[in-house]
């Protein structure tokens, strides 16, 4: 929806339109909207039923600082058609502000909104989303991501080192999720080397939830270039175009990603049972590619004169 | 003599090995090529090269020589390595 780093650039109502042509002949029923925040996007709510009115499920993803048009818009909406992903800002982020509005957010919108947290640190701490989601009557799944390094970026990022104490915490915290009937989805490139041993059995983890999930998501950004995921951003581009489908897409990167697949997270990897087995691919292919070393390029020396 | 890497050329550390792709194909180094890939990754000459693989195969000048020599030259011929 928007060019992310940029405070200029939106999409186009005409390529917006395209995206939709696009989901319809992939097959896809329901359009994601990310940004930034896509509800600052000054046709928010025209965007939102143009999609409706394709039969699409809409699934936003949003920081919760959503100005009030645009959440008036999504309050009118029927629950089965709306479903907010919040990224959740949790207590001691220093983000009390947005932890505010957050909350106006969840009274307003309720069951549409998915908590989700996007782990940076491993001293993350999930204990207040079951309060949130018993407090404000949310939806009942957390949605928990691992930040990921892009290629070539600088974002913060979960150190692989950490993967094992973040595994520890969230395993502690699934249990008690799964007492008070919340369910964990998983977003990409969770493995499972990071949990405790047994637990993704105890928990019902699966395998294509942590292991195999690291495939090219397919966003297409505000200038019509299509990349394989945001981590990937920099890696490879293809423009969106009338005759290209989800499955032209993911065939392309896959493709491109073939030989890089080779790589992977940790060096002990290539002696894994998972791996091995097929229950693993290695973690985030953007990650695995930053373990990669290259000649480094000589640096003439200029003589001073 | 020195080797460095082709510039086309990446590669990762495993626990037991080295991954070596180029030109869109990866192959597997293991021991005890892989301690040689090392060593001539990190511009080392070749005779010291040659003296430290002699320690890692725990084994004399001479065997060390043929391994590195016979290595070097493959990766010369498939364009891995370039020497200067």
């Amino acid at each position: 929806m928007r060019e992310r780093n940029s405070h200029e650039r939106f999409m186009s109502p005409e390529l917006f339109d395209a995206s939709l042509d696009y989901l319809e002949r992939s097959g896809i029923g329901e359009a994601r909207l990310l940004g930034g925040e896509p509800t600052l996007h000054p046709q928010f709510a025209a965007l939102v039923d143009s999609a409706l009115k394709r039969g699409l499920r809409l699934l936003i993803f949003t920081g919760g600082v959503i100005p009030e048009r645009a959440l008036d818009k999504l309050a009118s909406l029927p629950e089965s058609s709306v479903r907010l992903l919040m990224n959740v800002a949790l207590p001691g982020s220093g983000a009390e502000y947005v932890s505010a509005r957050q909350h106006e957010v969840y009274t307003r919108l309720g069951q549409r909104v998915v908590l989700g947290v996007t782990i940076e640190s491993p001293a993350v701490s999930l204990e207040s989303l079951l309060e949130l989601i018993d407090r404000f009557g949310l939806a009942h799944t957390v949605r928990l991501g691992l930040a990921h390094p892009t290629l070539g970026g600088d974002n913060e990022y979960l150190h692989a080192r950490y993967y094992a104490e973040v595994g520890r915490r969230v395993a502690d915290f699934a249990f008690r999720a799964r007492h008070a009937g919340v369910a964990i989805e998983f977003d990409c490139g969770w493995v499972p080397c990071m949990f405790p041993p047994g637990t993704m059995e105890e928990l019902g983890f699966s395998y294509e939830q942590v292991g195999l999930r690291c495939n090219p998501i397919l966003d297409v950004l505000a200038d019509g270039q299509v990349i394989s995921c945001y981590p990937l951003s920099s890696h490879h581009r293809e423009p969106l175009l009338p005759d290209r489908d989800a499955g032209w897409f993911r065939d392309r990167f896959l493709a491109r990603q073939r030989t890089d697949r080779t790589f992977t997270l940790f060096r002990e990897c290539e002696t894994c049972d998972w791996r091995a087995r097929g229950q693993c691919t290695g973690g985030c292919l953007s990650g695995s590619l930053r373990r990669l070393r290259r000649r480094e390029p000589a640096i003439p020396v200029v003589e001073a004169v | 003599m020195r080797y460095h890497t082709a510039d086309d050329v990446r590669w990762c550390v495993n626990r037991a090995s080295v991954t070596v792709v180029a030109r869109d194909a990866a192959r597997t180094l293991e021991y005890p090529q892989a301690a040689i890939w090392d060593l001539v990754s990190r511009g080392y000459a070749t005779e010291r090269v040659i003296e430290l693989t002699s320690y890692i195969i725990a084994s004399d000048k001479t065997d060390a020589e043929r391994l590195v020599r016979d290595a070097l030259q493959a990766w010369v011929g498939d364009g891995l390595i370039e020497a200067g």
